[in-house]
């Protein structure tokens, strides 16, 4: 084979973990009662579409598993198998299995066959038991890679041929024995072999197979070319009735003369066309675009897709009906991240170029100026929108990360042996792409404690008088400028005494008035579980610390709120996006630095009376009942300031990882959205400092990194 | 002012950027230059060494400043409208330094270029590619990349290395 597909590949990994994932999506949805036609269809084609790619790239272990799944599928979809809860089962740990292999593929390292082998022999089982009913559709026995499709021009499947076939053999052709058996065991796969006769120069065999015979030289094409091969009919045996309308025209590897019959309008996945035919193939083909231009290899590269054919292909089988929720997402573009980044940041720029005009024209007389001002106040809308706009682009439904949790729940559920819903609310409200991937991990953990330690046994639940199947809300929603999502539960709710207890043992001082919301919070201490047993889902004390820091690290917070023996709500609160703050800007001595107004609880005057002075360990803010330490800003950035008295200057208060300062600085200047510029790409990491950013009258300011600060108070 | 033309270098000569510090005339590889402009809003940086000024904005970029005449102790320092900040890119980074006055940009050949004697009085010399001579004029030929991303001048963090 002379093509060199490596470059390819990565498109097939991409589109089979799509395929994978929402074939297990629909799975889950899937009503066994009256399962619809349409998902049963998008499920095959999924199955199927992962088939094909496997097995272009010759990766039969995947295409094996596919195979018998997509035959079960297929007598499923026909009505001729009736679907069971035991063959969703199936299906799902044959996606994991498939999964798996994909990785294996895609880490370039073997995977074991021992999990591929258990779901072929379970779904041949269930095939077998299930085609019982039908009406003897063949189940094709396959181990090797199946190249041979039926095409709609010259095969029908009910009728067999007997051909006579002659090859040449060669050390060229095939290096050694190996390539020759892989052929011949490929031949054995879609028919039946007799009269074989292996010569020095030739290979001569007669072989009796339903398919056709452009189909048959398919099956060549990997070894040999067209004029290498002589293939005669000798006869054709009709046999049996069998679905005749079965045009799967898949097309593999149609000899480029007859593509463009064939491929007008089928999913011809356009794999070997030569280029010239390309053109006319592809337009209506639903080609994957893989090989579109064999000539621009580049064009793989930027990963950019067009998924408008699979939209016709979906619709060609669901006839008029309308297209399924997946559709909806069908005219899109793939494109590179750092596009999008860099276009973000550009909008950056305009912004800041934007704001400083607006101030500079801030000092012009507006009468004698009024035309620039108007102007320049139009320029202002224009650049928020745009700067929305393309905010937007990166913004993704939250439901990328929501899909994994219905399956996770279920399996969990079943694990635990505890009955347990899961809803989901507002699944569709966007938030940063960046912020999908890291909100991931802590919201599984969230789930999974909730699972775990909140949803309780279903004896428990109705001993309670409770609905013995518990209930896990997920919800998302936009809030003034942040995304909230909760995670909630019907279950037991935390335990007031057990955590103070807990508390106590570990020495976290509290006093005695504590309210509940700041009990709640303690359970985000490192180490801290109150679990009676450590589950290896959890208990072990190492989640919520790493829940809340992950959190935090992307600028958001997390809340607990909780009723014992009711339930339990976990509130996240995200930044919509990563690249700009709010922050307050305050004044020391002539620097001016930014607070994320994240981390501000209030500012304040002080009175001479609530600061008071412990000796050797600095001065300490007392206010309502709590003692904050007080850090000067002063000294901490060696600036010379305006004021030190803290009676004299402004507190402000902050909080960073549960911990309290009160920071004396000289002056609150405003309060401003800021674009954050990196300091380390031309400097270095600063101590104290998460960040630059530019401000209106182009001056640089520091954003302050306030968890450092409030380290810097523990010492 | 030549700034970066497009005519290939000669195999022979180096074309630099020579600019005044202290008494001293160096001279830089003129590929490594990216501009020169003059010193204003400079945003410090809390608890750096005196002869790091600060950050710059340049077009939106945040670009640290170093002002060589402090950091190679040549007495006192002005900031005028005559004070030049010449903007590198070395070490795939942007950064600024501070000098005296800037001269022109001379092509160096082969021949006028001396190997540095061991001693020297305010650059270690393992920055000193050399010395050249141009009519009258001595020039140091310094490895402005080696230096900026040297340890000395503190821009880049210590690695592990």
């Amino acid at each position: 084979m002379s093509i060199d597909m490596s470059q390819f590949y990565q498109v097939f990994f991409e589109e089979s973990a799509e395929h994978l994932a929402s074939m297990e999506s629909q799975l889950l949805e899937l009503d066994l009662n009256a399962p619809d036609a349409d998902q049963l269809n998008a499920i095959f084609r999924s199955a199927h579409s992962i088939k094909g790619g496997s097995g272009t790239f010759g990766f039969t272990d995947m295409t094996e598993v596919t195979h018998i799944l997509e035959t079960l599928l297929d007598g499923i979809r026909k009505n001729e198998i009736t679907i069971t809860a035991d063959m969703v089962d199936a299906f799902l740990q044959a996606g994991d299995v498939l999964k798996g292999l994909l990785d294996a593929h895609q880490n370039n390292y073997d995977s074991d066959p021992a999990p591929s082998n258990a779901i072929r022999a379970r779904l041949e089982q269930l095939t077998a038991n299930g085609a019982q009913r039908g009406i003897g559709k063949q189940v094709e026995p396959v181990s090797a890679a199946d190249p041979v499709m039926v095409s709609d021009v010259t095969a029908h499947p009910s009728v067999q041929h007997v051909y006579q076939i002659k090859f040449e053999k060669s050390p060229t052709i095939f290096p050694s024995k190996s390539e020759l058996n892989n052929l011949l065991e490929e031949l054995g796969n879609i028919g039946k072999i007799e009269k074989q006769k292996i010569a020095a120069k030739s290979v001569t065999l007669s072989l009796t197979t339903y398919v056709s015979d452009e189909e048959l030289r398919a099956t060549f094409a990997f070894f040999l070319e067209p004029e290498q091969i002589t293939i005669t009919l000798v006869g054709d045996n009709a046999q049996g009735a069998g679905s005749s309308e079965d045009e799967q025209g898949y097309g593999f590897f149609i000899e480029p003369e007859a593509l463009k019959s064939e491929v007008e309008n089928e999913q011809g996945y356009g794999f070997f066309v030569e280029p010239e035919s390309v053109k006319s193939a592809i337009e209506d083909a639903q080609g994957y675009g893989f090989f579109v231009d064999v000539e621009n290899p580049a064009q793989v590269s930027t990963a950019i897709e067009v998924d408008v054919p699979v939209v016709s292909g979906m619709q060609r089988r669901a006839t008029d009906k309308a297209p399924t929720a997946t559709a909806a997402a069908e005219t899109s573009i793939r494109v590179s991240v750092e596009k999008v980044d860099q276009m973000i940041n550009l909008v950056g720029e305009l912004v800041i170029t934007q704001s400083m005009l607006a101030e500079t024209a801030s000092h012009l007389d507006p009468v004698l100026n009024e035309q620039l001002i108007t102007g320049l106040v139009q320029l202002e809308r224009n650049t928020r929108e745009l700067q929305e706009s393309v905010m937007s682009v990166r913004m993704m439904p939250i439901n990328f990360v929501f899909s994994r949790f219905p399956r996770l729940v279920r399996d969990l559920a079943s694990k635990l042996d505890k009955k347990v819903q899961l809803k989901m609310v507002g699944e569709g409200t966007e938030l940063d792409k960046g912020l999908i991937e890291k909100i991931s991990d802590p919201l599984t953990h969230l789930v999974r404690n909730s699972l775990d330690h909140g949803i309780e046994m279903p004896e428990d639940r109705v001993a309670k008088g409770k609905d013995p199947q518990g209930t896990i809300t997920l919800r998302a929603a936009h809030q003034g400028g942040n995304i909230v999502i909760e995670v909630m539960d019907d279950g037991a709710g935390l335990n007031r005494e057990r955590i103070l207890a807990k508390a106590k043992e570990k020495g976290i001082p509290y006093s005695d008035t504590i309210s509940d919301a700041d009990v709640w919070l303690m359970i985000f201490a490192p180490g801290f579980s109150t679990a009676a047993q450590v589950t290896d889902v959890s208990g072990r004390g190492v989640g919520m610390d790493v829940v809340k820091r992950n959190i935090e690290g992307i600028g958001g917070r997390v809340e607990i709120a909780s009723q014992h023996g009711q339930g339990s709500t976990v509130t996240i609160r995200l930044p919509l996006t990563l690249a700009i703050l709010d922050g307050l800007s305050i004044a020391v001595g002539d620097q001016i630095y930014i607070v994320p107004l994240s981390f501000i609880i209030e500012s304040l005057q002080p009175d001479v009376a609530d600061v008071k002075e412990i000796s050797g360990q600095g001065q300490v803010l007392h206010v309502r009942g709590e003692y904050l330490p007080l850090i000067a800003l002063h000294q901490v950035f060696n600036i010379k300031p305006k004021v030190t008295d803290p009676a004299e200057g402004i507190l402000v208060l902050l909080e960073a990882e549960g911990k309290k300062v009160a920071l004396l600085v000289d002056d609150l200047v405003g309060q401003h959205q800021v674009v954050i510029k990196s300091l380390e790409t031309n400097y270095r990491k600063v101590v104290g400092v998460s960040g630059a950013t530019i401000m209106g009258d182009g001056r640089v300011a520091m954003i302050m990194d306030v968890a450092a600060l409030v380290k810097l108070a523990q010492r | 002012m030549q700034t970066n033309e497009s005519k290939a270098a000669d195999e022979n000569s180096r074309e630099l950027l020579t600019f005044t510090l202290g008494k001293e005339e160096y001279g830089i590889d003129i590929l490594k230059v990216q501009e020169i402009r003059g010193y204003d809003a400079v945003t410090t940086i809390a608890n750096t060494p005196d002869f790091i000024k600060g950050v710059i904005n340049l077009r939106g970029i945040i670009v640290p400043i170093v002002d060589m005449r402090i950091k190679f102790h040549l007495g006192k320092v002005e900031y005028d409208q005559f004070t030049v900040v010449i903007i590198l890119n070395v070490a795939r980074r942007v950064v600024g330094i501070v000098v005296d006055g800037v001269s022109d940009v001379i092509a160096l050949t082969a021949d006028q270029l001396k190997p540095a004697p061991e001693f020297s009085a305010s650059l270690d010399t393992q920055y000193i590619i050399g010395l050249g001579t141009v009519e009258e004029r001595m020039l140091i030929l310094v490895d402005i990349e080696k230096l900026m991303a040297g340890q000395d001048m503190e821009l880049i963090e210590a690695a592990a290395n």
